[in-house]
């Protein structure tokens, strides 16, 4: 087992290439992991930022402003036609409510005596729903302001405080509860898209390195030529130098299997161990095609840019292809049929499996095991072409 | 300026027979702007534009049938806001909404006010922040009659005049009216294509990088012999910086086409201009490659790995890695504009931005302005570590 041991210990003294492709990529994974959050047992309304231009300086203009910025996160922006263009492209309000000179005694005017509706105006974000989300806010506080002056005597002010008394009271308040949920062992979300993460690790970065960080023992190499005439058959070097590609993929698998207990510590507290270890077989597996793909790699030579750009390139297609940037739900028919036949889409899936699961089963192991192995046939056929191909490239 | 002539024609060669120029500098963005075309596809159609999908309980009393009616309403028609499942008990409306088949659900029944619940694992969505608002509007209605019944009872003297209450504050008469402020309309995935133009300058840094290691005389050996040759050091610097320039202006450019015709991505008809742009961001880009190249004691190996670190760490900042780099941007963009200022990936989407978003030009001259500065200042930088390095390495 020298060779296997010699393999191994120059690939991972590629430091490095470690830090590129193990802790920089865990870092990313767990940067999208943080931005999903934790669990929580108390609900919070979303709050959306919000900017508000008072051209009218009215009653019910203020009224609405200073709801707009109770609702809502309050962003400063002044009256210039620059601003409202700065934070529409920079998307730094979710919503900018715009309200026209002259806009509450239009209303009232409205409310009372039938004349034409005035509008507000809004700029609403692309960026997501919660632009929309104030919009709805706003004209519901408003309609409230329009339907106590068109069908009671109250003043502007004594509607206002009305309005405001009557959202203020017990019987307006809305009680939201979060489910009690009986699987406390299950896996949270930022483990799961940690994992989901990693998978650009575990396939590209293990064959990077086990490519470039074997490229001394390459066919065209000096220590390739002295191993040869060394007393060890073809068979044995070959098998030694597989293993140790194995190695590096069970050590890149096991470094971001760490990494991803370490960051994800104060959510996994309370998940079921059973749960985190049989959502890393799939994973486990896929490190297995990650090291197949990298020695394949190796056996036709790939070096330097060539080796990087096929392991980035071959990556960042698969995770997108298998659903680790979007999710599986949302791709095309089209696209789906075509991310069945690759391993990534295999290894979401199962995970996706582990993490609906309200606890351990034996049909969600048989599913995740079964699911795990046509992953790792993956790594068979590939591991397969790769002594091919070699094989047939040092006959050449 | 024969000779330099003759020298950029070699630099331009070397720099395109180079692998790692071709695939990194011109067909990764491509391959990175296809994977953004298929990303985006299914959410082309715009994610703020859908119903929120809500589950009921009803325990079938005529308190309950009355809120379940306004939620019918409101799931009728293709504005619909809300898309309602009906769930027979608590037990399944629970299961239905931890698996995601609804974001929350709604108890209806005559012993107690509605509640809505929701799953531990996403709570706190803009789906079910539309959902509680529908239903404190519900609640809002009998609370404003009372207190209106206490600030004005006389509105509520007939049966007739508080339905009418009743009917207007639960009615839809107040407008707003949506700006159309920028100059062409913008999407939160343009903001991915600019970034990643930003990328792609940076990746370009590559090729000033491979062009002044092999001028350099601590470079390379070919650097040394280089040095020692007939054309002057600044006059061979010079050759491989403007080949170094026409290549990565060259990707750019091709990066821009594409994303322009096959990601359908706006620059605000202002076409020219954008080419004008990376005119400046090919700048930049060879003033990082420059300056890494010029860094004294250390291997090309480990300039070319500071430079994919320098590349991914201020791409990141751009916003380029999905929405929590977006996140970052801004945050960075509120509490410390500094950092984004002196960032030329972000400078670079910045430029592109204000191309496409804003009617001034100014905006958009004031980014040139800046990748300039920028690209001056790493130029002088990396001329001082040059100078130092000149005669010792011979």
């Amino acid at each position: 087992m020298q060779l296997f041991r010699l393999a191994g210990h120059v690939v991972l003294r590629h430091r490095g290439l470690l830090a590129l492709y193990v802790v920089m990529l865990g870092a990313f994974g767990w940067l999208m992991a943080s931005y999903v959050g934790t669990d929580s047992s108390a609900y919070e309304a979303v709050r959306p930022t919000v900017a508000v231009v008072d051209r009218d300086g009215s009653a019910v203009s203020e009224a609405l402003a200073d709801y707009a910025a109770e609702a809502g996160e309050l962003v400063a922006l002044p009256d210039t036609a620059y601003a409202l263009q700065d934070a529409a492209a920079k998307d730094l309000a979710n919503y900018v409510l715009v309200i026209p000179e002259g806009y509450g005694e239009a209303l009232e005017a409205a409310a009372r005596g039938g004349a034409e509706m005035p509008a507000l105006e809004c700029v609403v974000s692309y960026s997501d729903a919660s632009g929309s989300l104030a919009d709805q806010r706003v004209r519901a506080y408003a309609q409230q302001l329009y339907a106590l002056l068109a069908e009671t005597g109250l003043s502007v002010e004594q509607a206002v405080a009305c309005a405001e008394e009557a959202r203020a009271s017990e019987g307006a308040q809305l009680e939201v509860g979060v489910i009690a949920s009986g699987d406390s062992g299950a896996l949270p979300t930022d483990y799961l898209v940690f994992m989901q993460f990693s998978t650009y690790a575990l396939f590209g970065g293990t064959a990077i390195l086990i490519a470039c960080g074997l490229r001394s023992l390459g066919r065209d190499q000096p220590v390739t030529a002295r191993l040869l005439a060394a007393p060890v058959s073809d068979a044995t070097r070959g098998t030694q130098l597989a293993l140790a590609c194995l190695g590096v993929g069970l050590a890149v698998w096991a470094a971001m299997g760490v990494l991803g207990v370490l960051w994800c510590a104060g959510s996994l507290a309370s998940s079921d161990v059973r749960l985190m270890l049989l959502a890393q077989v799939p994973l486990l597996a896929l490190a297995c095609v990650g090291a197949a793909y990298g020695y394949l790699l190796w056996g036709l030579g790939a070096t330097g840019d060539l080796a990087h750009a096929a392991g980035n390139m071959g990556s960042m297609v698969l995770t997108f292809l298998g659903g680790t940037w979007v999710q599986q739900a949302s791709m095309g028919a089209a696209v789906t049929a075509v991310a069945r036949l690759t391993p990534i889409w295999w290894v979401i899936h199962a995970m996706g499996a582990v993490y609906a699961a309200d606890g351990l089963t034996g049909e969600l192991v048989a599913s995740v095991l079964a699911q795990s192995a046509i992953v790792a046939l993956f790594a068979v056929a590939i591991a397969v072409a790769g002594t091919a191909l070699a094989r047939a490239r040092a006959r050449s | 300026m024969k000779d330099v002539l003759s020298l950029l024609r070699f630099d331009l060669t070397q720099a395109l027979r180079n692998r790692g120029v071709v695939i990194w500098v011109l067909l990764f963005p491509l391959l990175l702007a296809t994977v953004f075309v298929f990303m985006f596809d299914g959410y082309a159609s715009g994610s703020a534009a859908h119903a929120a999908r809500v589950g009921v309980v009803s325990d079938g009393s005529a308190t309950a049938a009355e809120l379940t009616a306004v939620l019918d309403e409101l799931s009728d028609g293709e504005d619909a806001v809300l898309e309602v499942v009906t769930y027979p008990d608590e037990a399944s409306a629970a299961a239905g909404a931890e698996a995601e088949e609804v974001c929350a659900y709604v108890v209806a029944s005559a012993e107690a006010a509605p509640r809505m619940e929701v799953p531990a694992r996403s709570t706190g969505t803009v789906d079910q922040a539309v959902v509680q608002l529908v239903l404190e509007r519900y609640l809002q209605v009998s609370a404003t009659m009372a207190a209106v019944a206490e600030a004005d009872p006389e509105a509520l003297s007939s049966a007739e005049a508080a339905t009418n209450l009743a009917e207007a504050l639960a009615g839809d008469d107040v407008l707003t009216e949506r700006l159309s402020v920028l100059r062409t309309e913008s999407s939160e995935f343009a903001r991915f294509y600019y970034a990643m133009l930003g990328f792609s300058s940076l990746m370009g840094a590559q090729v000033a990088l491979l062009l002044v290691v092999t001028k350099r005389a601590d470079g390379s050996p070919e650097g040394a012999r280089r040095q020692l040759g007939a054309v002057g050091p600044v006059r061979q610097l010079a050759a491989a910086l403007l080949a170094a320039w026409v290549v990565v202006f060259a990707c750019l450019v091709v990066a821009l086409v594409y994303i322009r015709l096959v990601a359908d991505v706006s620059f605000g008809g202002r076409e020219g201009l954008a080419v004008a742009a990376c005119a400046a961001c090919a700048l930049v880009s060879c003033a990082v490659g420059t300056l890494i190249g010029s860094i004294p004691r250390l291997s090309t190996s480990a300039k070319d790995v500071v430079c994919t670190i320098a590349t991914m760490g201020l791409s990141l900042p751009a916003g380029l890695f999905g929405t929590p780099s977006l996140r970052l941007a801004d945050w960075l963009s509120l509490h410390l504009p500094w950092a984004q200022a002196i960032n030329p990936a972000v400078q670079v989407g910045e430029a592109f931005y204000r191309l496409a978003f804003y009617d001034s030009l100014a905006p958009f001259a004031q980014s040139l302005g800046t990748l300039l500065a920028i690209s001056a200042a790493l130029f002088v930088v990396a001329a001082l570590f040059m100078r130092r390095q000149r005669y010792a390495a011979l």
